[in-house]
């Protein structure tokens, strides 16, 4: 098709706010999907994402529509995913379109991911059209949610829509022909093509989301990943209906998959650039970066006889997701299982749940963490995921903390409760800005750490779920960190070590001590619960010893109920980790995530 | 061949609010429909082998006449030492009760006192309008094997309280069933979420130590974790159960457990009556028969066989288990952590 009639554009919208529908509904009127077929959000394929109503991915699809000039055009929706976790992703899949529809919730407002999707988009050079969609809802504020759109693009127009009556649709795909630029590319370059995306299928090996910056493609084509520096022979080139249909070949500007027998994940990655082995680019597309985890915990079997089965499930999601990482490691505590490295919490959410939902694997997570650069006494520099790699205190002369550049959007009333939180998390204003009389910005520095433990739900808690938050890492800074240990019995459990500021320490070591006096059945023994800076105990509680354990009475007609009884009890013994002699129950290094700040 | 027979009467004055059995109260009597469906009972599923012991518990067994007592047992082939135990509530005998269970077939009763003080027995839910000791006299001019039912850890007792207790009981008697108070499911105490302060596990733990000893002194042996009796005055009914040996249970809300099922009787005695009388019939896996076993059988002083897979936990514990003449078998302390131990021990 003639580049002029190809509009590329992606939705940039809060979760909730009516992306899916939308999509669904461009879909439907365009004809692509026959409306007997459509089931409700039909791009969101992921189960966990229909389930969860978040939207990671959206499948990538081509529209045909003829517009009010009579021409036909051809719309690809590329879609970003919704979380600031996935921040590269997004960039990627923004530069593949030329224009990006803003879809922003009538009864809401924007929130800060979108915010961060903007600017993004805006870094990208996208045409943005505004979309306000629930019109039809009784609540819906369409000028009022427009003044803050306007407050960050200037003076716009917008598209009053309603998603799900499909007022207003038409309108949509009108502005898009009309306001999104086609794309600039060179059809006799040579070719460059921006992976965006990738998907791995067992049977085919990895399919490669593309948009064909400059030149074409073809199928029997031998291509090159520039970055990764690898080489594939095209079996298969199509478009996305959103099923995929072959055609043999992409032209400049069009969106499109392409298969070639490629087995590794690691040599497709995203933001690189295709070109072809014997006609090769002289440069590949800027914005390339290698992804980067920012969050780290450790994954543990609840079973040690799961942890073959554990690793296959990484190695299985690993195929689909190449910023995932893992490399085995073993606690005393906990004994065999994986660290794991995740682009942000939401990230290592979503893996955890997929482990346990579509592997069915019980397992335990410690609480998650950040990337410490430490200076040691002798110069050498260390980098530590884990604080049980901490080395001794003395040796360590200096500890930097990456620090978060992080936006929080909510209404001017929790301002007050959200800045103590913020204090609390020592986080340092930067500036506030009001977005509209009732809705202000909040600019901080956070450090990651503390965004990590907990800050999401307490934020969200304080501001009654309607403060939104964003956040980019900033750079690293000294801090005076410490590593606190936790003790049973005078036995350091290693899953319970945590780094955190020195004047925090206290109250969070005595936090997570009370909490495991309460969660550690008694046993045959007394056990201490100690928590310590070093060798000095900061805090101390004590568990004491289980005087009885018996059911008093056991006749002839509580034999079947007495025995169901103690079997639970053996089931409940066989979901706790022998940590020297001490058992202790799951529930208690997954507690640990959530111990709130007194103060 | 089931050698064991358990008849339930689930008839009572009034309910206890301690009490998880099934019972019905509001009743001076049994009535002769109910001993009647137990007639039937018997004729359907006892085929006429020598019984070895029968229970009549309850409920309140002595709320039955001498007369039903002697129609139930005349349906029974009793072998010549068969032991026949009736449960007694204090306030339902008379010297003439007694002497018509002795001559019905009757040679062993047991007294639920639960406690000398009657206002602890009010805090259970339990009321008392007769001196147990007089009932005592008259059971003992009767029966030479007379035990008595007791409970601790009852709400605001003090650890001096139980030695009093336990000095009051009379001489001639051969055996004590001695329960802690527990807070079970389906108990007024547990539905009503009654206030009772339960007396801390470390008291309690106290408070067995002290039951164990002064009995002892007294020659009553511990031969289970509540059950303690004179030499040669073990209950063989409830040896039967922790022997893990089948028993044909009848009543409504009774159990049985033969060739590895377990039947269970509806809880309800106007369709106990009407002829719908088991609830359900499950099969019992090797496996759950196995925990069974080994459950039941730690409760008593013999314990159970001895199996190589034991070795971990006899070592894991051991002052809680030793090993004795080829058997298993906890130790006094053992018996405090029965549940901790049989957990670990169950497949």
């Amino acid at each position: 098709m003639d580049q002029k009639y190809i509009r590329n554009f992606s939705i940039i919208a809060h979760i909730d706010h009516g992306k899916s529908t939308l999509a669904d509904r461009l879909l439907e009127v365009t004809g692509t999907i026959d409306k007997r077929d459509m089931k409700k959000q039909i791009l969101d394929s992921m189960e966990l994402e229909q389930e969860r109503g978040i939207t990671i991915k959206l499948q990538p699809a081509r529209m045909m529509y003829t517009a009010e000039d009579g021409n036909e055009y051809m719309l690809n929706l590329i879609d970003t995913p919704g979380h600031v976790d996935f921040t590269y992703e997004v960039s990627r899949s923004l530069a593949a379109c030329e224009g990006a529809l803003l879809v922003v919730d009538a009864t809401q407002g924007i929130e800060a991911q979108t915010l961060a999707n903007i600017y993004l988009a805006i870094e990208n050079n996208l045409t943005i059209l505004p979309v306000i969609n629930k019109i039809d809802l009784p609540a819906a504020e369409p000028e009022k949610v427009m003044k803050e759109v306007e407050s960050i693009l200037g003076p716009s127009d917008y598209i009053p829509v309603s998603a799900k009556t499909g007022e207003g649709i038409k309108n949509v795909l009108e502005a898009i022909v009309n306001f999104v630029p086609p794309p600039r590319g060179d059809v006799n370059k040579p070719l460059k093509a921006l992976v965006f995306d990738s998907y791995f299928d067992s049977y085919r090996g990895v399919e490669v989301m593309i948009r064909v910056i400059d030149g074409s493609i073809k199928e029997g084509q031998k291509i090159k990943f520039m970055q990764t520096d690898s080489e594939y022979d095209i079996t298969e080139i199509g478009y996305f209906k959103p099923n995929q249909i072959k055609t043999g070949f992409l032209n400049t500007g069009e969106v499109g998959y392409l298969i070639g027998n490629i087995k590794n994940i690691e040599n497709v990655k995203i933001g690189d650039t295709v070109t072809l082995a014997d006609n090769q680019a002289d440069e590949a597309l800027p914005g390339y970066k290698e992804p980067q985890s920012m969050v780290f915990c450790g994954l543990y079997p609840v079973s040690s006889d799961d942890y073959e089965d554990l690793r296959d499930a990484l190695q299985k999601l690993k195929l689909n997701d190449s910023s995932l990482r893992f490399e085995p490691e073993t606690s005393k505590a906990l004994g065999f299982g994986f660290r794991c490295g995740f682009l942000g919490l939401l990230h290592m959410e979503i893996i955890k749940e997929r482990i346990e939902r579509e592997f069915n694997i019980d397992m335990i997570a410690t609480s998650p963490g950040v990337v410490y650069h430490l200076t040691l006494a002798n110069g050498d520099k260390l980098i530590i995921d884990n604080p049980a790699n901490y080395p001794d205190r003395g040796n360590v002369e200096r500890i930097e903390e990456p620090v978060a550049k992080a936006n929080i959007i909510l209404p001017n009333e929790f301002v007050g409760g959200v800045m103590d939180l913020c204090n609390k998390k020592r986080g340092k204003l930067d500036h506030m800005e009001y977005l509209t009389e009732a809705r202000v910005m909040l600019h901080y520095r956070l450090p990651l750490n503390e965004i990590v433990v907990d800050f999401f739900g307490q934020l969200k808690s304080i501001s009654k779920g309607y403060a939104s938050l964003d956040y980019e890492l900033a750079g690293y800074e000294e801090a005076e960190l410490v590593k606190v240990d936790i003790l049973l019995k005078s036995e350091i459990v290693d899953a319970f070590s945590f780094i955190c500021h020195k004047d925090h320490a206290y109250y969070r070591g005595r936090a997570i001590v009370k909490k495991l006096r309460e969660l550690i059945p008694m046993q045959m023994f007394e056990i201490p619960v100690q928590a310590s800076i070093g060798s000095k105990i900061i805090s101390r509680e004590t568990i004491k010893a289980m005087r009885k354990n018996v059911l008093a009475k056991c006749y002839g007609g509580d034999i079947s109920r007495k025995r169901k009884l103690l079997e639970k009890q053996k089931e409940g013994k066989k979901r706790m980790k022998s940590v020297g002699s001490v058992d202790i129950p799951d529930e208690a290094f997954m507690s640990i995530l959530s111990i709130e700040d007194e103060k | 061949m089931v050698s064991h027979l358990y008849l339930h009467i689930p008839y009572c004055t009034t309910k206890c609010d301690y009490c998880d059995f099934y019972s019905v109260a509001g009743n001076k009597e049994v009535s002769d429909e109910y001993v009647y469906a137990m007639f039937e009972e018997i004729k359907d599923r006892y085929n006429g082998d020598k019984v070895d012991t029968v229970f009549f518990g309850g409920g309140t067994p002595s709320l039955l006449s001498g007369r039903q007592v002697s129609r139930i047992l005349g349906t029974l082939n009793l072998s010549v030492f068969c032991e026949v135990t009736i449960e007694c509530n204090p306030e339902t005998i008379n010297l003439e009760k007694m002497r018509a269970f002795k001559s019905a077939g009757v040679n062993r009763i047991s007294i639920g006192v639960q406690s000398f003080d009657d206002a602890k027995l009010k805090a259970i839910g339990r009321y008392r309008a007769c001196n147990p000791l007089e009932k005592f006299d008259m059971a003992l001019s009767v029966f030479d094997n007379v035990g008595i039912d007791l409970m601790y850890a009852l709400p605001g007792q003090k650890l001096s309280e139980i030695r009093d207790e336990i000095s009051r009981i009379p001489e001639q008697v051969k055996h004590v069933s001695y329960y802690s108070l527990t807070l079970e499911e389906g108990t007024n105490f547990y539905e009503r979420n009654k206030r009772i302060h339960p007396i801390p596990d470390d008291l309690q733990a106290d408070m067995a130590e002290i039951i164990v000893k002064q009995l002892h002194e007294k020659g009553l042996n511990r031969y289970e974790i509540s059950n303690y009796s004179k030499v040669g005055y073990e209950c063989k009914h409830n040896l039967a159960y922790w022997n893990y040996e089948d028993y044909l249970g009848i009543g409504a809300g009774a159990a049985s457990t033969i060739k590895g099922s377990r039947i269970e009787n509806v809880q309800d005695i106007q369709k106990y009556i009407r002829g719908n009388k088991v609830a359900s019939d499950y099969k019992l896996s090797e496996e759950e028969r196995e925990n069974e076993r080994i459950m039941m059988g730690l409760r008593t002083v013999y314990g159970i066989l001895w199996e190589e897979r034991y070795a971990g936990v006899l070592q894991k514990y051991p002052d809680l288990l030793s090993l004795k003449e080829g058997r298993i078998v906890l130790t006094d302390k053992g018996f405090q952590f029965h549940d901790t131990i049989v957990s670990e021990l169950m497949l």
